[in-house]
């Protein structure tokens, strides 16, 4: 097993600040640094991903989207070279605008909401691995890392909803909270197959246990990964789940009374939630900066970190363009569809995976099948007992609320 | 050394925070130190070398519980009339600082041992395996909890057929 | 150095301060956050023996807490909201059917 995967991004910039000016960075610095960087990082990535976004939107819709701010001369060459610096101005003008705190809110959670759900989200991103020996810290429990400090997110969301007194942020925060708390359950549990396949919860780990299968792990968890996808899209409240800031109905949710830079932070963590939500799949699921057909070196190699890196990010922007399909395809869910699509469809679903994810593991470990034979054992057992399903007439799990 | 700091730093954080949701005349203010307080906890596990432990006080008691509180609260509550008054002061004051003094003074009078010896890290594994083997009646006997409390709470908070709204 | 009392301590603190709450929050979920305290100090007593007499118990403990104070909220918070439905009522000391 090659070990130098799980070397911290930390020690790298020690490395290279010592390389270059034969200086040590002393420990404590190194987290703020990452963390800065880490930041950095989000406020970059949610430029790009806002203008693709909107590209993409104009796509669907037949337009051509933002052209004019930026270079010219790109503009004329195609749609896709075209407004490149529109976010950023965007940005800047939400920058400079003038913070408006109304007077009859509550201050402190008011201001403390945003700076919460970016907080979190910075946290949260410690632990991806963005390539080969490139997560910030690859810690012991990452998986549980990333999904613990990302359930935060609600409480900035009930924070923004309840100091802006007002019943359009209200309404939006208290649909949020049961929103997420209820996806919460099967985006946990969907995980919990690649978990027991991988035997561990760190990252790096993740990808590793993948390589020694042979396989990616949507393949033995198909359901899993579809579930997972399905929950975090409810999760990070992108359409057709945005049932929290549904315009036509609640003008626009949670974030109604905020102006400027407050509204800027909401939106930049909204963008990098769907981006790490996606990047979580993307290594538990997709095999992370695993290359495809191409073994990893037993040394650490610059031209295989820099590959893996690409591989990465490319599997993970597939993701997000998915989710941004959806968005620009599906129409919004009704609240009541949407609990019961999270509680009496995805829920037992994500048990049925956990539990061909058991008997999957047990078959590995009993007779020695590789990844294609695991992920065929697996998928065999899913249709079998999804037809199953249509043939017995199983008795729905709450008939027993009507009779009551 | 820096497991003396966190750990100053993050009782201060706890009885802080415990403070406030104790006194606090704003019941949403409190809702939000009971939450801080939480992570603060978290952080106090994790100076216990048991992140894994951390990561589900977060997840759980931050995550999911306080908020759940918070939404009890937000719908029995008229928007941002929160103050609460309270009542036995005299008496909780008397009771609270009599518990603090029997439990610290029998802690510090107290012999411990064990304590000398060089505290050893958990991982999750053996965790895992403490609940398949040793307590694995307590673990499904928990699980059963957990499935009657759900049961109950949707039976108990669901509306009455025919009852107004 | 910190040590097992340091820990001890704290959680003797954090369930008097819970206690007090219990006894001088009139509201129903006033009352159930400083429960919650007082079942984090339990926790943290836990924890605190695990770690120092190195023995899994404690930890496999605190997440049974962690489950049961979880299964307590549900239950807790449905009944505060059923009593709210029903008589409009938040404040514990009113709810005094059961008072012999």
């Amino acid at each position: 097993m090659p070990e130098w995967v799980q070397f911290s991004a930390g020690k790298h910039f020690q490395d290279l600040i010592a390389h270059l000016s034969g200086r040590s960075v002393p420990e404590i610095l190194v987290m703020p640094i990452m963390l800065a960087v880490i930041l950095g990082f989000i406020c970059g990535s949610s430029l790009i991903l806002i203008w693709a976004e909107r590209k993409v939107a104009a796509r669907i819709q037949n337009r051509v989207g933002p052209m004019m701010t930026g270079p010219r001369k790109l503009a004329e060459f195609s749609m896709w070279t075209g407004g490149l610096l529109q976010t950023a101005a965007d940005a800047i003008k939400l920058l400079v605008k003038e913070l408006i705190i109304p007077s009859k809110t509550d201050p402190v959670p008011f201001i403390a909401a945003p700076v919460l759900i970016v907080t979190v989200c910075v946290t949260a991103f410690v632990v991806i691995p963005f390539g080969p020996a490139l997560s910030v810290s690859d810690l012991n429990i990452g998986v549980v890392h990333v999904v613990s400090i990302s359930s935060l997110t609600v409480l900035s969301i009930v924070m923004a909803g309840w100091s802006s007194n007002s019943k359009y942020s209200l309404l939006g925060g208290l649909r949020s909270a049961a929103q997420m708390l209820s996806y919460e359950i099967p985006l946990i549990f969907a995980l919990l197959g690649p978990i027991l396949l991988a035997g561990g919860l760190s990252m790096q780990k993740m990808v590793l246990a993948q390589r020694e299968y042979g396989c990616w792990f949507f393949l033995p968890s198909l359901l899993g990964f579809l579930i997972y996808y399905v929950a975090s899209i409810a999760e990070v409240n992108r359409p057709p789940f945005d049932i929290p800031e549904a315009e036509s109905e609640l003008v626009a949710g949670y974030v109604s009374e905020y102006s400027g830079m407050m509204f800027a932070m909401f939106f930049l963590a909204e963008f990098a939630n769907m981006f790490l939500v996606c990047s979580v799949a993307a290594t538990v699921f997709l095999g992370g900066w695993l290359v495809p057909f191409m073994a990893v070196p037993e040394q650490m190699t610059p031209g295989y970190i820099a590959l893996g890196t690409l591989v990465f990010f490319a599997k993970t922007s597939f993701l997000v363009f998915i989710m941004m399909w959806i968005r620009w395809t599906f129409p919004r869910v009704r609240p009541d569809h949407l609990m019961n699509l999270g509680w009496k469809y995805l829920f037992p679903l994500s048990l049925l995976n956990l539990l061909i994810c058991a008997g999957v593991a047990v078959l590995k470990d009993v007779y020695k099948l590789n990844g294609w034979g695991v992920s065929l054992a697996s998928l065999g057992a899913l249709v079998f007992v999804l037809l199953l399903l249509q043939v017995v007439r199983v008795p729905r799990p709450t008939a027993f609320l009507e009779k009551v | 050394m820096s497991e003396a700091i966190a750990f100053y730093v993050l009782s201060g954080l706890v009885l802080a925070s415990a403070w406030s949701v104790v006194r606090n005349e704003n019941l949403f203010h409190a809702g939000l130190s009971l939450i801080l307080c939480f992570v603060g906890v978290a952080g106090i596990y994790v100076n216990l070398d048991a992140p894994f432990l951390g990561a589900m006080q977060v997840l759980i008691y931050a995550g999911a519980i306080a908020v759940l509180l918070l939404f009890g609260f937000m719908l029995t509550h008229d928007l941002m009339n929160a103050k609460q008054e309270r009542n036995q002061h005299a008496a909780g004051i008397f009771a609270a600082v009599l518990m603090a003094l029997v439990l610290i003074g029998t802690i510090a009078g107290a012999q411990w041992y064990g304590s000398s010896g060089q505290p050893v890290k958990f991982g999750v594994e053996s965790l895992a395996r403490r609940y398949m083997q040793q307590d694995l009646v307590s673990f499904e006997v928990v699980a059963l909890l957990l499935l009657a409390s759900l049961m109950g709470a949707v039976v108990i908070a669901r509306k009455e057929e025919g009852s107004r709204d | 150095m910190i040590g097992l009392p340091h820990y001890l301590i704290l959680s003797a603190l954090l369930f008097s301060l819970g206690l007090y709450g219990v006894l001088t929050r009139r509201n129903a979920i006033g009352v159930l956050m400083a429960v919650e305290l007082m079942f984090n100090s339990v926790n943290i007593n836990l924890m605190a023996f695990s770690h120092y007499m190195m023995d899994t118990a404690g930890l496999a403990f605190c997440i049974f807490v962690i489950t049961v104070a979880a299964a307590e909220v549900t239950v807790g918070v449905a009944l505060v909201l059923s009593v709210y439905r029903n008589r409009n009522l938040i404040d514990l000391d009113q709810v005094a059917e059961l008072k012999g």
